[in-house]
């Protein structure tokens, strides 16, 4: 069914509606999984389906309701469901519109074609050729979305976009450690699985002795992917809007001043096409570059329309997913990027005189989210660094620290930044990902080691 | 569901098989919630679709779809066989006649027939306990109710339907005084949950629990921080829900042992070199898997590829004993007759080694006099944040409520406390757990694991349970 056709059922639906105010979102999905587990596939799976999501004001009462369906001639049905929930609901905070109404119908397809099986085959093959070459074992995925989003506002246009985006990722195995790597993009064809196999496969590689740091300040170096587990707790917990209105996000003191390193500058931008690209939000807000952090200075909240009506602002374009798992309540940072530095990540390396290189993280999570500290192990690749060079393995540690200080001893930021997903990112079609380079930061706390002796 | 289930089967078998299931799935979700004593924005969810597993003389595919009609099915099928023919597996084949058979919740009162009116009224008697308490800024009370039905059916002859249905809720309860915040909670972050109807909670007894928490949040704003020291440590029975969730729960899931799990999820440190030999804790610590205990949300009749769930021990007098295994990870995992732990989310999850309910059998010491027993010590309650390794090894779990105990009394508060632990070292500094009386069954709506993320209901029960020499930490 084309765009046209979906338009012309959400805008109908919309208008013989009783609701006041209305947004419908459709999700066409279709999603590829290929896993493999130390050399063997063991999970191949292709999915597709449609899900919408209805919103409604009714009497100034909201009522929300999510479904698989059959396709757009569907949301009339749901949304009499939705106003049959508002009725039993609570009044809004205001009477406005539950969706951007200004602006014209659109439809951007910016979606790459999807691999094709054959591509699919081969570049896991190859990954799990690289690991058995150099004598060790891959494990991994190489995961495909290809998905139409509208979304259609009471009174307001109709916006539909078509995005696509390919993911590869590994951790390799060795006798004695493990490595991890992983390529995010909107294209396929930049995927270069040899080159996820080898940066993983020489981290795990890594020769010399394990080394158990023992609890501490060091210096560390956070790879591309643990930059990432980092911001998304800046995000989740300190830019969400919803946190900063309610008072609790951690950088409620800090709003409009210096409070990190002048080489910090984050802003979010889903118009990038070095990014994963979604041109609108859920509530169909016009996506634009927000800046986040200026050379240290933190900026402000992003919004959606409530938070913004609550904050007495403007909505930022941040309206979050109705769709699939709510890990994040309120509006927050999606598409993050992260102004590179001038030093190569080898140069910073070359710089220290001792301390640890992070590749990832792991459930990492704020112990204290009012506070902001920040606590996480390290995996698949935590390397001990000594008179500016990689020595060998260390134990996986587990950081313990406050994330606004941590940023505020940022003493280097590499020059290439590269697109990944945090490591809590459940890979549905919309998780925060983030363009970053690496980021060294001085003097981290080193709370334990993962060691069972 | 049936019919449609069995057209999939018969499209896949016309196709050749080796082997082949189809699973339809329908869920139901409703969701109410006040803010204060202000209905929110009540959210309801309906999801239905249908997943197709394919075996071939080669491999293994999956095609999961929400297009249930001639065309949506014939392309599943279609795909799962293609996707099983891409790539080598040796997946095991079931032998023998599958299992024809039904199962539902027992439930006396259809959370999905009640009024919206009785929820709120549930939650407004709750929230209006709580903001009597004049420190108290907002409360949070919610209700979830969910209904899953499933109906599997494959090429051994195996048709059972099942139809769980689930209540629960929680509460929030945010005490603020000067800018400070402090926050109190019931359950496990989405509050608790059971496999029953809306009595599980219209007979629970909200207002008293509202009314403890303002307490108890109003207490923690004068409270002194929690001390970076080494100590004794009682664990509140929630807490050790979580606990046992994390470091045990996970850690004896068979696929993360075997590598399936490795670039997301993570691995484990029970590997099968230590199973029957391996210490995990003190001989205090016994810990039982089981899927069939009435009314807990970890239960079922079946799992996700037909096999009736087992009771496990998982650890025994503190021996590492058994793995939690799907029929499809079970020869591998070695040890006899395995599986039964294989659950896939809604109508599109792959099938993946779950845990069901997993439980810390009670000791023989009643609550009052483990106390009693105890010079010097901490008590923590509700978890707040968790964190844990890869492999399940190191954890830092922090907690919203602690206290002192000094000479067998409850002492002074602390607020934001926090410990840290190495998994085999902590349960081995097990010294006591409370007896039977003071054992409860917690119920998470919602437990993440796979790519991409599944989640499933899960339930955990334990007795508070003291641990020495645990490292606690304060606010950093």
């Amino acid at each position: 069914m084309g765009g046209e056709t979906w338009a012309v059922h959400m805008r109908s639906a919309l208008e013989r509606t009783a609701a006041q105010s209305a947004t419908v979102a459709l999700l066409d999905e279709h999603y590829s999984l290929t896993r493999f587990r130390r050399g063997v596939v063991h999970q191949n799976l292709t999915r597709e389906g449609v899900t919408a999501s209805v919103r409604v004001m009714v009497e100034g009462q909201l009522g929300q309701i999510v479904a698989t369906v059959s396709g757009p001639e569907a949301v009339a049905g749901l949304l009499d469901e939705a106003c049959a929930l508002a009725r039993i609901g609570g009044r809004a905070v205001s009477e406005r519109p539950l969706g951007a109404t200004n602006g014209d119908d659109v439809t951007i397809d910016l979606a790459a074609p999807l691999p094709p099986a054959a591509v699919r085959r081969d570049a896991i093959e190859a990954m799990i050729g690289h690991a058995r070459q150099r004598g060790t074992v891959a494990s991994g995925a190489y995961v495909t979305y290809r998905t139409r989003t509208s979304v259609a506002v009471m009174g307001g246009p109709v916006r539909q976009t078509i995005t696509a985006s390919s993911y590869l990722r590994t951790v390799i195995e060795s006798d004695h450690a493990s490595g991890y790597a992983e390529q995010l993009s909107p294209d396929f064809r930049a995927l270069d699985p040899t080159a996820v196999a080898r940066e993983a496969a020489d981290k795990a590689l890594v020769s010399g002795s394990q080394r158990t740091l023992p609890p501490g300040d060091y210096d560390v170096v956070l790879d591309h992917v643990a930059v990432a587990d980092w911001l998304r707790f800046l995000g989740v917990y300190g830019f969400n809007g919803q946190a900063a209105t309610s008072g609790a996000s951690f950088l409620r003191d800090v709003w409009g001043r210096p409070a990190v390193s002048p080489l910090v500058t984050l802003w979010d931008d889903a118009t990038d096409p070095e990014s994963l690209r979604l041109p609108f939000d859920f509530e169909g807000t016009t996506k634009r570059r927000t800046p986040l952090v200026t050379e240290g200075r933190i900026e402000a909240p992003v919004h959606d329309l409530a938070t913004a009506a609550a904050a007495g602002t403007v909505s930022t374009g941040h309206a979050n997913s109705p769709f699939g798992l709510q890990l994040l309540p309120g509006p927050a940072p999606f598409h993050w990027h992260m102004a590179p530095g001038t030093r190569s990540r080898q140069a910073i390396i070359a710089s220290m005189r001792r301390g640890l290189l992070v590749t990832r993280m792991n459930y990492t999570d704020l112990s204290d989210r009012r506070g902001g500290v920040l606590t996480g192990p390290t995996r698949d690749g935590t390397l001990w660094i000594e008179d500016g060079e990689i020595r060998g393995p260390a134990t996986d540690i587990r950081i313990t620290d406050n994330l606004l200080g941590t940023l505020e001893r940022v003493d280097a930021v590499g020059d290439t930044p590269r697109l990944v997903y945090d490591w809590w990112s459940p890979m549905h079609s919309y998780s925060m990902c983030y363009r970053v380079p690496v980021v060294k930061i001085a003097a981290c706390h080193l709370s334990g080691a993962s060691a069972l002796d | 569901m049936r019919d449609i289930a069995h057209r999939a089967l018969a499209a896949a078998v016309q196709r050749g098989v080796v082997y082949a299931s189809v699973r339809v799935t329908d869920v139901a979700y409703r969701r109410m919630a006040l803010r204060n004593t202000v209905p929110g924005e009540p959210a309801a969810e309906h999801q239905s679709g249908l997943l197709v597993q394919i075996q071939t003389e080669t491999g293994r595919g999956y095609a999961a779809t929400t297009h249930m009609d001639a065309a949506g099915i014939e392309r599943a099928v279609a795909d799962a066989r293609a996707r099983a023919r891409e790539f080598p597996f040796a997946a095991p084949v079931p032998a023998g006649a599958g299992p024809r058979g039904t199962y539902a919740t027992a439930v006396e009162i259809d959370p999905f027939v009640v009024d919206a009116e009785e929820y709120y009224a549930v939650m407004d008697r709750a929230a209006r306990t709580a903001l009597r308490h004049p420190a108290i800024r907002l409360v949070e009370p919610f209700i979830t109710a969910s209904r899953v039905t499933k109906v599997f059916v494959d090429t051994r002859g195996s048709e059972l339907e099942q139809r769980l249905t689930t209540c629960g809720g929680g509460i929030r309860v945010f005490a603020e005084r000067d800018g400070h915040v402090q926050r109190r909670s019931h359950g496990i972050l989405q509050g608790t949950h059971g496999q029953a109807g809306f009595e599980f909670v219209s007979r629970d007894d909200q207002e008293s629990r509202a009314d403890r928490l303002a307490q108890e949040a109003t207490m923690l704003l004068d409270a002194a921080p929690c001390p970076d020291t080494t100590t004794t440590v009682i664990l509140g029975t929630e807490h050790l829900a979580l606990l046992l969730h994390e470091s045990c729960g996970h850690a004896s899931e068979f696929d993360r042992a075997s590598g399936d799990e490795l670039t997301f999820a993570g691995g484990s440190f029970l590997t099968p070199e230590r199973r029957g030999r391996f210490r995990y804790g003190s001989e205090l610590v016994t810990i039982v898997a089981d899927g069939s205990t009435p009314g807990a949300m970890g239960t079922y009749a079946y799992d996700d590829e037909g096999f009736p769930p087992r009771t496990v021990p998982i650890v025994t007098n503190g021996r590492f004993e058994n793995f939690l295994t799907s029929y499809s990870t079970a020869a591998s995992a070695g040890g006899g007759d395995g599986g039964g732990c294989a659950r896939g989310e809604a109508w599109w999850g792959i099938p993946l080694v779950r845990m069901p309910n997993l439980s810390l059998q009670p000791g023989a010491l009643p609550l009052e006099r483990l106390l009693e027993e105890t010079d010097d010590g901490i008590v923590m309650e509700t978890p707040a944040t968790w964190s844990i390794d890869d492999r399940r090894i190191q954890f830092h779990f922090s907690s919203e409520l602690a206290y002192e105990v000094k000479r067998g009394k409850r002492g002074r508060p602390f607020r934001n406390a926090s410990y840290m632990g190495v998994t085999p070292r902590f349960w081995g500094e097990c010294d006591a757990i409370a007896d039977e009386a003071s054992w409860t069954m917690w119920g998470l709506a919602a437990c993440g694991k796979g790519e991409p993320m599944q989640a499933i209901p899960v339930g955990h029960g334990a007795s508070p349970a003291r641990f020495r020499n645990v490292h606690v930490l304060g606010s950093r």
